[in-house]
């Protein structure tokens, strides 16, 4: 099971609360900019992400979303889960 | 593939694009008050009041009623909806500027009397809709557009601190304080409000929250440096923790 990270990059106003809250170093700022001409973060390094919500709690914006994503393996444990 | 949503935007919130600055706390503290609300399901029966300062607009931000009060009365106008409905659940949300300056009277007399609705008050050390000029709880040595040689104590008189003031006050039932400082800061201050807004629901009577809150451009600051600011310096003129539990002292 894997965590995805959803982020609203046209809410983003680039303060940088995610990349520092993240213990895993999941996140990093872009070098692209998004409509308002603010960098917004961008997911790096997705296996490394442990679904704590640090990042999504810290975010001003509510611009950061996390889901579960369960890969065919895992077809059992998200069976059960329903 | 399956996917699961493990964190999403609370419903108490619209879709609004908030005004904020990048780094602003209040939309942390929005997002946990919708969350608050979520989670007790009082989303139907729940009445804000927005102040006057940089959450003015709180009303296009939050999913629910929210009315808008003159400046400072907010606490007053709160005691006034309360009184008329007593089913609802009724929150003032408050800045230091509004609360601790112009609204102190109210603040003070709303508290005295017990009322049965909750305040949260964000204390950022400085005004920042008016364009950072000091506030009642700047830091002493705090640079802002009406102290720009740092808060002078013999003439401007050291900071307020609001929830050592009110507890020594009878009728209060639950004060206290939390800072915004990185994620264990934002869960305590979403336990606070829980506790805050659970107390109200049970109609316990009057609960108190502040919430020391970022402010990168007034605090003069990065964002991050901001809320090393709050952790730090500010947290250590206003100590954390919880004043008053269940209408008892604790923390005198």
């Amino acid at each position: 099971m894997n965590f995805k990270i959803h982020i609203e990059k046209e809410r983003c106003k680039g303060c940088g609360y995610c990349i520092n809250a993240c213990l895993q170093a999941v996140l990093k700022m872009s070098k692209a900019l998004n409509l308002k001409g603010n960098h917004f973060p961008e997911v790096e390094k997705s296996d490394a992400c442990t679904g704590c919500r640090r990042c999504a709690s810290m975010c001003p914006d509510t611009a950061i979303k996390i889901s579960k994503v369960y890969s065919e393996s895992d077809n059992k444990t998200s069976a059960e889960k329903k | 593939m399956i996917k699961d949503m493990i964190y999403d935007r609370p419903e108490s919130l619209t879709d609004v694009k908030t005004h904020y600055c990048p780094g602003c706390g209040h939309g942390i503290v929005h997002t946990l008050i919708a969350e608050t609300i979520d989670s007790l399901k009082i989303r139907e029966r729940t009445i804000g009041v927005a102040p006057v300062g940089c959450s003015v607009l709180a009303y296009f931000y939050m999913n629910f009623d929210v009315t808008e009060a003159a400046h400072g009365r907010t606490p007053s106008v709160a005691t006034g909806i309360k009184r008329v409905l007593p089913d609802r659940i009724v929150f003032s949300y408050q800045g230091d500027g509004d609360l601790a300056a112009i609204g102190m009277a109210e603040t003070i007399h709303t508290a005295n009397r017990g009322e049965n609705i909750t305040v949260v008050f964000i204390n950022n050390a400085v005004y920042g809709m008016t364009g950072g000029q000091m506030a009642p709880t700047s830091l002493i040595g705090q640079k802002t557009a009406t102290s720009p040689r740092g808060r002078n104590v013999e003439t401007m008189g050291p900071p307020l601190r609001m929830c050592e003031l009110l507890n020594s006050l009878d009728k209060p039932y639950h004060i206290e304080r939390v800072a915004i400082d990185g994620p264990d800061g934002v869960r305590k201050a979403r336990k606070a409000l829980m506790t805050a807004f659970k107390a109200q629901v049970d109609g316990k009577g009057y609960s108190f929250v502040e919430i020391l809150s970022p402010c990168p451009i007034y605090q003069r600051l990065s964002p991050v440096d901001a809320l090393k600011f709050v952790g730090t310096q500010m947290a250590a003129y206003f100590p954390v923790g919880v004043f008053r539990k269940e209408g008892t002292v604790v923390n005198a």
